[in-house]
């Protein structure tokens, strides 16, 4: 019993460690990407209002954001159709989107959570 | 032709109108009692579809994208049920507003 536990937990941190994302590689694969192109130094300051500031976002959102530039319109209920995003994004794996996911969330940036309420 | 370059004309001057619509910090603070529940939550206000993550941080964000997100709900080139029902209910003058409030910097006033 305590071996199948032990294998059991041996499997758990092995799938975790394999899904883990890593932030140097999405830094290259961010620079690689040319990605401060439209979004700007430290990916916080884009070059035309209309594109987004990135650093400091929420890394699940921002992996969830990519997902569905590249998902474009599978279902009436998910992805999201945009000619450049869904252009820049196709050449990447799952596992890409989560490093890069990763770095962009580590930087420091001018979003914020606004303390006081109305 | 001058029928065609006229109504040409028009639809430059409705393009032109549409872009006027300027934004009101202190207007939009009034609209975004929907928003902050999920936007303003520290550490993320987690949304579980279609997979769990955490909702966009957006205060600080840049007005002109904001709108166009609105917009891109609206008109279903964005896909999340929650955020289109929201977008469809809003003017453009609405989303102006909204945008400029969420625009503000941090530790700036909103007016």
């Amino acid at each position: 019993m305590k071996k199948y536990l032990l294998l059991a937990a041996a499997s758990l941190l092995m799938a975790q460690v394999a899904s883990a994302a890593d932030i140097k590689k999405g830094e290259d694969l961010v620079n690689k990407g040319g990605c401060i192109a439209c979004h700007g130094a430290g990916l916080d300051k884009p070059i035309a209002p209309n594109y987004p500031k990135l650093a400091g976002q929420y890394q699940s959102y921002l992996f969830h954001a990519l997902q569905q530039y590249q998902a474009k319109h599978q279902t009436p209920l998910y992805g999201r159709n945009n000619a450049i995003m869904s252009g820049m994004v196709a050449q990447y794996n799952t596992q890409d989107l989560q490093d890069i996911a990763a770095y962009i969330a580590s930087l420091k940036g001018d979003l914020y959570i606004r303390d006081e309420m109305h | 032709m001058k029928k065609v370059l006229f109504l040409a004309s028009l639809m430059l001057a409705a393009t032109a109108h549409a872009q006027d619509v300027v934004g009101n910090a202190a207007e939009g603070a009034k609209l975004v009692a929907t928003c902050q529940g999920c936007h303003n939550m520290g550490g993320g206000y987690r949304s579980s579809f279609p997979e769990i993550y955490a909702v966009p941080m957006i205060n600080g964000q840049s007005a002109q994208y904001i709108v166009d997100s609105l917009k891109e709900y609206k008109n279903g080139n964005r896909r999340f049920p929650t955020m289109r029902a929201i977008a469809a209910s809003l003017t453009d003058q609405q989303m102006a507003d909204i945008a400029a409030y969420y625009a503000v910097a941090k530790g700036q006033p909103i007016k």
